[in-house]
Protein backbone atom coordinates (compact mmCIF):
# COMPACT_ATOMS: atom_id res chain seq x y z
CA UNK A 1 0.00 0.00 0.00
CA UNK A 2 2.80 2.36 0.90
CA UNK A 3 4.38 1.94 -2.52
CA UNK A 4 1.50 3.78 -4.17
CA UNK A 5 1.20 6.48 -1.56
CA UNK A 6 -2.12 5.27 -0.16
CA UNK A 7 -2.64 6.50 3.32
CA UNK A 8 -0.29 9.45 2.94
CA UNK A 9 -2.15 12.42 4.33
CA UNK A 10 -2.23 15.66 2.37
CA UNK A 11 -1.64 18.87 4.25
CA UNK A 12 -2.39 22.47 3.42
CA UNK A 13 0.45 24.93 3.68
CA UNK A 14 0.70 28.66 3.12
CA UNK A 15 1.64 29.39 -0.46
CA UNK A 16 3.00 32.52 -2.08
CA UNK A 17 1.00 34.22 -4.81
CA UNK A 18 2.17 34.86 -8.35
CA UNK A 19 2.75 38.55 -7.60
CA UNK A 20 4.53 38.15 -4.28
CA UNK A 21 8.04 39.55 -4.14
CA UNK A 22 11.12 37.50 -3.35
CA UNK A 23 13.32 39.18 -0.76
CA UNK A 24 16.72 37.82 0.19
CA UNK A 25 18.71 39.17 3.08
CA UNK A 26 21.88 37.90 4.64
CA UNK A 27 25.52 38.40 5.57
CA UNK A 28 28.32 38.56 3.03
CA UNK A 29 29.07 34.85 3.24
CA UNK A 30 29.24 31.90 0.90
CA UNK A 31 25.74 30.84 1.97
CA UNK A 32 24.23 34.12 0.78
CA UNK A 33 26.30 34.00 -2.39
CA UNK A 34 24.97 30.54 -3.16
CA UNK A 35 21.38 31.68 -2.79
CA UNK A 36 21.99 34.64 -5.11
CA UNK A 37 23.65 32.41 -7.70
CA UNK A 38 20.84 29.85 -7.49
CA UNK A 39 18.23 32.59 -7.92
CA UNK A 40 20.12 33.86 -10.95
CA UNK A 41 20.47 30.47 -12.61
CA UNK A 42 16.80 29.76 -11.95
CA UNK A 43 15.89 33.21 -13.30
CA UNK A 44 14.20 34.41 -10.13
CA UNK A 45 14.14 38.15 -9.64
CA UNK A 46 14.52 39.18 -6.03
CA UNK A 47 15.39 42.16 -3.86
CA UNK A 48 18.71 41.58 -2.14
CA UNK A 49 19.81 43.18 1.12
CA UNK A 50 23.17 42.47 2.70
CA UNK A 51 23.21 42.74 6.48
CA UNK A 52 24.93 41.41 9.61
CA UNK A 53 22.39 38.69 10.37
CA UNK A 54 23.61 35.25 11.40
CA UNK A 55 22.01 33.52 8.46
CA UNK A 56 20.58 34.09 5.01
CA UNK A 57 16.78 34.47 4.83
CA UNK A 58 14.34 34.39 1.94
CA UNK A 59 10.80 35.69 2.16
CA UNK A 60 8.20 35.11 -0.51
CA UNK A 61 4.69 36.10 0.47
CA UNK A 62 3.80 34.13 3.61
CA UNK A 63 6.83 31.85 3.22
CA UNK A 64 10.00 32.54 5.20
CA UNK A 65 13.00 30.25 4.81
CA UNK A 66 16.33 30.39 6.60
CA UNK A 67 19.56 28.76 5.42
CA UNK A 68 21.01 27.97 2.04
CA UNK A 69 19.63 24.41 1.76
CA UNK A 70 16.02 25.44 2.26
CA UNK A 71 16.33 28.50 0.02
CA UNK A 72 18.08 26.66 -2.82
CA UNK A 73 15.47 23.88 -2.69
CA UNK A 74 12.65 26.44 -2.89
CA UNK A 75 14.19 28.53 -5.66
CA UNK A 76 14.87 25.46 -7.78
CA UNK A 77 11.18 24.62 -7.98
CA UNK A 78 9.92 28.21 -8.08
CA UNK A 79 12.30 29.19 -10.86
CA UNK A 80 11.65 29.26 -14.54
CA UNK A 81 11.25 26.01 -16.41
CA UNK A 82 11.78 22.52 -15.09
CA UNK A 83 13.60 22.15 -11.75
CA UNK A 84 17.26 21.25 -12.01
CA UNK A 85 16.98 18.42 -9.50
CA UNK A 86 17.91 15.27 -11.47
CA UNK A 87 15.54 12.34 -11.77
CA UNK A 88 18.35 9.85 -12.32
CA UNK A 89 19.51 8.57 -8.93
CA UNK A 90 23.23 8.59 -9.76
CA UNK A 91 23.07 12.17 -11.00
CA UNK A 92 21.18 13.07 -7.82
CA UNK A 93 23.90 11.41 -5.73
CA UNK A 94 26.66 13.21 -7.62
CA UNK A 95 24.83 16.53 -7.39
CA UNK A 96 24.40 16.27 -3.65
CA UNK A 97 27.96 15.15 -3.18
CA UNK A 98 29.20 18.31 -4.89
CA UNK A 99 26.83 20.46 -2.83
CA UNK A 100 28.31 18.93 0.31
CA UNK A 101 31.87 19.28 -0.98
CA UNK A 102 31.28 23.00 -1.46
CA UNK A 103 29.78 23.44 2.04
CA UNK A 104 32.17 21.20 3.96
CA UNK A 105 35.42 21.80 2.14
CA UNK A 106 35.49 24.82 -0.18
CA UNK A 107 33.59 27.17 2.14
CA UNK A 108 35.94 26.20 4.97
CA UNK A 109 38.99 26.66 2.77
CA UNK A 110 39.85 22.95 3.01
CA UNK A 111 41.37 20.79 0.28
CA UNK A 112 40.85 23.63 -2.19
CA UNK A 113 43.75 22.55 -4.42
CA UNK A 114 42.55 18.95 -4.55
CA UNK A 115 38.88 19.77 -5.12
CA UNK A 116 39.45 22.41 -7.79
CA UNK A 117 41.98 20.23 -9.61
CA UNK A 118 39.40 17.46 -9.73
CA UNK A 119 36.75 19.90 -10.94
CA UNK A 120 39.11 21.01 -13.69
CA UNK A 121 39.53 17.38 -14.83
CA UNK A 122 35.80 16.70 -14.82
CA UNK A 123 34.93 19.92 -16.63
CA UNK A 124 37.34 19.06 -19.43
CA UNK A 125 34.92 16.28 -20.40
CA UNK A 126 31.52 17.77 -19.71
CA UNK A 127 29.75 21.11 -19.53
CA UNK A 128 28.65 20.96 -15.90
CA UNK A 129 29.73 19.16 -12.74
CA UNK A 130 27.41 16.18 -13.08
CA UNK A 131 26.96 16.26 -16.84
CA UNK A 132 23.74 18.19 -17.29
CA UNK A 133 23.13 21.44 -15.38
CA UNK A 134 21.91 20.50 -11.88
CA UNK A 135 21.26 22.13 -8.52
CA UNK A 136 24.99 21.69 -7.74
CA UNK A 137 26.42 24.09 -10.30
CA UNK A 138 25.11 27.36 -8.86
CA UNK A 139 26.21 26.86 -5.24
CA UNK A 140 29.57 25.36 -6.19
CA UNK A 141 30.14 28.26 -8.61
CA UNK A 142 29.34 30.66 -5.76
CA UNK A 143 31.88 28.89 -3.52
CA UNK A 144 34.50 29.18 -6.26
CA UNK A 145 33.72 32.88 -6.75
CA UNK A 146 34.08 33.46 -3.00
CA UNK A 147 37.48 31.79 -3.08
CA UNK A 148 38.43 33.90 -6.09
CA UNK A 149 37.33 37.06 -4.30
CA UNK A 150 39.48 36.10 -1.31
CA UNK A 151 42.48 35.43 -3.56
CA UNK A 152 42.44 31.72 -2.64
CA UNK A 153 41.55 30.13 -5.95
CA UNK A 154 44.51 28.33 -7.52
CA UNK A 155 45.55 29.57 -10.93
CA UNK A 156 45.53 27.65 -14.17
CA UNK A 157 42.06 26.15 -13.80
CA UNK A 158 41.05 26.83 -17.38
CA UNK A 159 38.09 24.48 -17.47
CA UNK A 160 36.77 25.77 -14.15
CA UNK A 161 36.92 29.34 -15.48
CA UNK A 162 35.07 28.31 -18.65
CA UNK A 163 32.45 26.53 -16.55
CA UNK A 164 32.01 29.62 -14.35
CA UNK A 165 31.23 31.63 -17.46
CA UNK A 166 28.82 28.96 -18.62
CA UNK A 167 26.95 28.99 -15.29
CA UNK A 168 26.84 32.78 -15.34
CA UNK A 169 25.32 32.75 -18.83
CA UNK A 170 22.27 31.01 -17.39
CA UNK A 171 21.49 34.20 -15.45
CA UNK A 172 19.22 36.47 -17.51
CA UNK A 173 20.84 39.68 -18.72
CA UNK A 174 18.50 41.90 -16.71
CA UNK A 175 19.66 40.22 -13.47
CA UNK A 176 23.25 39.33 -14.23
CA UNK A 177 25.05 42.59 -13.48
CA UNK A 178 23.21 43.14 -10.23
CA UNK A 179 23.60 39.57 -8.97
CA UNK A 180 27.24 39.24 -10.03
CA UNK A 181 28.07 42.52 -8.29
CA UNK A 182 27.18 40.82 -5.01
CA UNK A 183 29.38 37.84 -5.87
CA UNK A 184 32.54 39.38 -7.26
CA UNK B 1 39.20 -5.96 -3.03
CA UNK B 2 38.59 -2.35 -1.92
CA UNK B 3 37.89 -1.09 1.62
CA UNK B 4 34.13 -1.58 1.11
CA UNK B 5 34.61 -5.26 0.31
CA UNK B 6 36.99 -5.68 3.24
CA UNK B 7 34.80 -4.05 5.91
CA UNK B 8 31.18 -3.68 4.69
CA UNK B 9 30.33 -7.38 4.49
CA UNK B 10 27.37 -9.60 5.30
CA UNK B 11 26.97 -10.90 8.84
CA UNK B 12 27.27 -14.53 7.84
CA UNK B 13 30.59 -13.80 6.12
CA UNK B 14 29.79 -16.10 3.22
CA UNK B 15 29.92 -14.94 -0.36
CA UNK B 16 26.63 -13.44 -1.29
CA UNK B 17 24.77 -11.62 -3.95
CA UNK B 18 26.09 -8.12 -4.47
CA UNK B 19 29.65 -8.64 -3.27
CA UNK B 20 30.91 -9.43 -6.72
CA UNK B 21 28.41 -7.19 -8.40
CA UNK B 22 25.72 -9.82 -8.92
CA UNK B 23 22.14 -8.72 -8.59
CA UNK B 24 20.13 -9.62 -5.51
CA UNK B 25 16.50 -9.66 -6.44
CA UNK B 26 16.05 -6.27 -8.08
CA UNK B 27 19.00 -4.43 -6.66
CA UNK B 28 22.61 -4.66 -5.66
CA UNK B 29 23.41 -4.84 -1.96
CA UNK B 30 24.64 -1.43 -0.85
CA UNK B 31 27.87 -1.04 1.08
CA UNK B 32 28.46 1.77 3.57
CA UNK B 33 31.57 2.90 5.40
CA UNK B 34 31.08 5.13 8.43
CA UNK B 35 31.16 5.25 12.23
CA UNK B 36 28.58 4.34 14.90
CA UNK B 37 29.19 7.59 16.80
CA UNK B 38 28.50 9.64 13.67
CA UNK B 39 24.88 10.80 13.22
CA UNK B 40 25.41 11.15 9.46
CA UNK B 41 26.31 7.45 9.18
CA UNK B 42 23.25 6.44 11.19
CA UNK B 43 21.01 8.46 8.88
CA UNK B 44 22.24 6.37 5.95
CA UNK B 45 21.41 3.16 7.80
CA UNK B 46 17.96 4.45 8.69
CA UNK B 47 17.10 5.43 5.11
CA UNK B 48 18.21 2.04 3.79
CA UNK B 49 15.97 0.29 6.28
CA UNK B 50 13.05 2.66 5.65
CA UNK B 51 13.28 2.21 1.89
CA UNK B 52 13.88 -1.55 1.92
CA UNK B 53 17.43 -1.61 0.59
CA UNK B 54 19.89 -4.13 1.98
CA UNK B 55 23.13 -2.56 3.12
CA UNK B 56 26.32 -4.00 4.55
CA UNK B 57 28.00 -1.52 6.86
CA UNK B 58 31.65 -1.31 7.79
CA UNK B 59 33.13 0.86 10.53
CA UNK B 60 36.09 3.10 9.92
CA UNK B 61 38.21 5.10 12.33
CA UNK B 62 39.43 8.70 12.25
CA UNK B 63 42.82 7.43 11.06
CA UNK B 64 41.17 5.64 8.14
CA UNK B 65 39.86 8.95 6.76
CA UNK B 66 43.30 9.95 5.54
CA UNK B 67 44.43 6.47 4.44
CA UNK B 68 44.96 5.65 0.77
CA UNK B 69 42.56 2.71 1.13
CA UNK B 70 39.74 5.08 2.08
CA UNK B 71 40.52 8.06 -0.15
CA UNK B 72 40.75 5.74 -3.15
CA UNK B 73 37.05 4.86 -2.69
CA UNK B 74 35.78 8.06 -1.04
CA UNK B 75 36.85 11.12 -2.98
CA UNK B 76 38.36 13.87 -0.82
CA UNK B 77 38.16 11.51 2.18
CA UNK B 78 34.58 12.44 3.00
CA UNK B 79 32.50 10.11 5.14
CA UNK B 80 30.14 8.35 5.26
CA UNK B 81 30.83 6.67 1.92
CA UNK B 82 28.54 4.47 -0.17
CA UNK B 83 29.15 1.94 -2.89
CA UNK B 84 26.58 0.28 -5.12
CA UNK B 85 28.30 -1.98 -7.62
CA UNK B 86 30.34 0.52 -9.68
CA UNK B 87 28.82 3.67 -8.20
CA UNK B 88 30.45 5.55 -5.32
CA UNK B 89 29.30 8.61 -3.43
CA UNK B 90 29.95 10.33 -0.11
CA UNK B 91 28.21 12.48 2.45
CA UNK B 92 24.88 11.91 4.14
CA UNK B 93 22.95 14.28 1.85
CA UNK B 94 24.07 12.40 -1.24
CA UNK B 95 23.60 8.95 0.29
CA UNK B 96 20.21 9.50 1.95
CA UNK B 97 18.65 11.12 -1.12
CA UNK B 98 20.18 8.49 -3.41
CA UNK B 99 18.71 5.65 -1.36
CA UNK B 100 15.43 7.55 -1.04
CA UNK B 101 15.27 7.67 -4.84
CA UNK B 102 16.43 4.06 -5.40
CA UNK B 103 14.41 2.42 -2.64
CA UNK B 104 11.08 0.67 -2.58
CA UNK B 105 8.98 3.03 -0.45
CA UNK B 106 7.46 6.33 -1.51
CA UNK B 107 9.75 9.34 -1.25
CA UNK B 108 10.37 10.85 2.16
CA UNK B 109 10.77 14.29 0.62
CA UNK B 110 7.44 16.16 0.54
CA UNK B 111 6.11 17.02 -2.90
CA UNK B 112 4.84 20.41 -1.70
CA UNK B 113 7.81 22.71 -2.21
CA UNK B 114 7.14 24.90 0.84
CA UNK B 115 6.98 21.82 3.05
CA UNK B 116 10.08 20.35 1.39
CA UNK B 117 11.99 23.58 1.99
CA UNK B 118 10.83 23.77 5.61
CA UNK B 119 12.01 20.20 6.06
CA UNK B 120 15.41 21.26 4.73
CA UNK B 121 15.62 23.85 7.52
CA UNK B 122 15.07 21.11 10.09
CA UNK B 123 17.55 18.82 8.36
CA UNK B 124 20.07 21.65 8.41
CA UNK B 125 19.54 22.01 12.16
CA UNK B 126 20.33 18.34 12.67
CA UNK B 127 23.47 18.56 10.55
CA UNK B 128 25.33 21.84 10.42
CA UNK B 129 23.95 23.19 13.69
CA UNK B 130 24.08 20.01 15.82
CA UNK B 131 26.79 17.67 14.62
CA UNK B 132 29.77 19.13 16.42
CA UNK B 133 27.95 19.32 19.74
CA UNK B 134 26.51 15.80 19.41
CA UNK B 135 29.96 14.43 18.58
CA UNK B 136 31.34 16.15 21.66
CA UNK B 137 28.66 14.63 23.91
CA UNK B 138 29.18 11.14 22.49
CA UNK B 139 32.95 11.40 22.68
CA UNK B 140 33.00 12.68 26.25
CA UNK B 141 30.38 10.21 27.56
CA UNK B 142 31.11 7.10 25.52
CA UNK B 143 34.10 7.03 23.17
CA UNK B 144 36.84 8.54 25.29
CA UNK B 145 34.74 8.69 28.48
CA UNK B 146 36.68 11.69 29.77
CA UNK B 147 33.48 13.58 30.68
CA UNK B 148 35.09 17.00 30.55
CA UNK B 149 32.48 19.15 32.28
CA UNK B 150 33.24 22.34 30.40
CA UNK B 151 33.04 20.66 26.99
CA UNK B 152 29.83 18.82 27.87
CA UNK B 153 28.21 22.00 29.19
CA UNK B 154 29.16 23.94 26.07
CA UNK B 155 27.73 21.20 23.84
CA UNK B 156 24.50 21.08 25.85
CA UNK B 157 24.20 24.85 25.74
CA UNK B 158 24.46 24.77 21.95
CA UNK B 159 21.89 21.98 21.62
CA UNK B 160 19.33 23.20 24.16
CA UNK B 161 17.65 25.85 21.96
CA UNK B 162 17.40 23.42 19.02
CA UNK B 163 15.85 20.74 21.22
CA UNK B 164 13.46 23.26 22.76
CA UNK B 165 12.28 24.27 19.28
CA UNK B 166 11.94 20.63 18.27
CA UNK B 167 9.99 19.83 21.43
CA UNK B 168 7.61 22.69 20.70
CA UNK B 169 7.13 21.54 17.09
CA UNK B 170 6.40 17.98 18.13
CA UNK B 171 3.75 19.25 20.51
CA UNK B 172 1.73 20.33 17.48
CA UNK B 173 1.94 17.26 15.27
CA UNK B 174 2.89 13.61 15.17
CA UNK B 175 6.03 14.09 13.10
CA UNK B 176 8.51 16.83 12.27
CA UNK B 177 7.05 16.55 8.78
CA UNK B 178 3.57 17.22 10.11
CA UNK B 179 1.12 14.37 9.59
CA UNK B 180 3.60 12.28 7.63
CA UNK B 181 7.01 10.83 8.40
CA UNK B 182 9.62 12.63 6.29
CA UNK B 183 13.35 12.93 5.80
CA UNK B 184 13.52 15.49 8.63
CA UNK B 185 12.18 12.88 11.07
CA UNK B 186 14.82 10.45 9.86
CA UNK B 187 17.62 12.96 10.40
CA UNK B 188 16.49 13.87 13.90
CA UNK B 189 15.97 10.22 14.86
CA UNK B 190 19.69 9.64 14.40
CA UNK B 191 20.62 12.87 16.19
CA UNK B 192 18.25 12.34 19.14
CA UNK B 193 19.27 8.69 19.45
CA UNK B 194 22.90 9.67 19.98
CA UNK B 195 22.00 12.51 22.34
CA UNK B 196 19.87 10.08 24.35
CA UNK B 197 22.74 7.61 24.63
CA UNK B 198 25.22 10.27 25.74
CA UNK B 199 22.99 12.59 27.80
CA UNK B 200 19.61 10.94 28.41
CA UNK B 201 18.27 13.85 30.46
CA UNK B 202 18.33 16.13 27.42
CA UNK B 203 15.71 13.94 25.72
CA UNK B 204 13.83 12.58 28.73
CA UNK B 205 13.15 16.09 30.05
CA UNK B 206 11.38 17.02 26.79
CA UNK B 207 8.18 14.99 26.76
CA UNK B 208 7.22 15.59 23.11
CA UNK B 209 10.63 14.56 21.80
CA UNK B 210 10.65 11.56 24.13
CA UNK B 211 7.23 10.41 22.90
CA UNK B 212 8.19 10.97 19.27
CA UNK B 213 11.50 9.10 19.67
CA UNK B 214 9.66 6.20 21.32
CA UNK B 215 7.41 6.21 18.27
CA UNK B 216 10.44 5.97 16.00
CA UNK B 217 11.49 2.83 17.91
CA UNK B 218 8.18 1.13 17.12
CA UNK B 219 7.39 2.49 13.66
CA UNK B 220 7.60 -0.07 10.85
CA UNK B 221 9.57 0.80 7.76
CA UNK B 222 8.30 3.23 5.16
CA UNK B 223 8.38 0.58 2.45
CA UNK B 224 5.83 -1.60 4.24
CA UNK B 225 8.12 -4.28 5.64
CA UNK B 226 8.00 -5.30 9.26
CA UNK B 227 11.54 -4.02 9.90
CA UNK B 228 11.81 -1.20 12.44
CA UNK B 229 14.64 1.00 11.18
CA UNK B 230 15.52 2.49 14.56
CA UNK B 231 16.34 -0.98 15.96
CA UNK B 232 19.46 -0.93 13.78
CA UNK B 233 20.86 2.11 15.57
CA UNK B 234 23.92 1.38 17.73
CA UNK B 235 23.93 0.82 21.48
CA UNK B 236 26.59 2.23 23.80
CA UNK B 237 28.45 -1.08 23.53
CA UNK B 238 28.28 -0.93 19.73
CA UNK B 239 29.80 2.54 19.77
CA UNK B 240 32.58 1.43 22.12
CA UNK B 241 33.27 -1.57 19.87
CA UNK B 242 33.08 0.63 16.75
CA UNK B 243 30.42 -1.67 15.32
CA UNK B 244 27.71 -0.90 12.79
CA UNK B 245 24.64 -3.05 12.09
CA UNK B 246 23.84 -4.25 8.59
CA UNK B 247 20.44 -3.66 7.02
CA UNK B 248 19.03 -7.09 6.21
CA UNK B 249 15.67 -7.37 4.47
CA UNK B 250 13.98 -10.73 4.95
CA UNK B 251 10.38 -10.22 3.87
CA UNK B 252 9.80 -9.34 0.27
Amino acid sequence: MGLFGFGKKKEKTAAAGANDTYTLSGPATAATAKCIMTAGVRKVSMEITMNDADNVTLTHGPVTLVGESAIETYLDVRGEGAPLRPKKARHLGDQNRWIEVSSSLLDNNEKVDQVTARMNEILAEQDYLVGPLTQADAPVAASILCLKKAGKLPSGLTNVETWLGRVEENIPENLRASYMSHLS
Amino acid sequence: MDLFDQRAIADDGAGEYGLSGDMKKTQYVLQLLGAPYCAETLKCILIAAEQGMEMNCGAITMDDLTSDAFTSVAEFGMAPALKENDYFTTGSKAITEYINARGLGFSLIPKNITMASEQEMWIDKSRAQSNTSVLTLVDEAICSGTNDGAKVDAAKQALNPLLDDLNELLGKDKYIGGKNYTMADLHWTATCHLIHLAAPDMIDSRSNIKAWLNGMHTKKSNCGQSLIAATLLPTVDDIKANKLNNVVIDDF
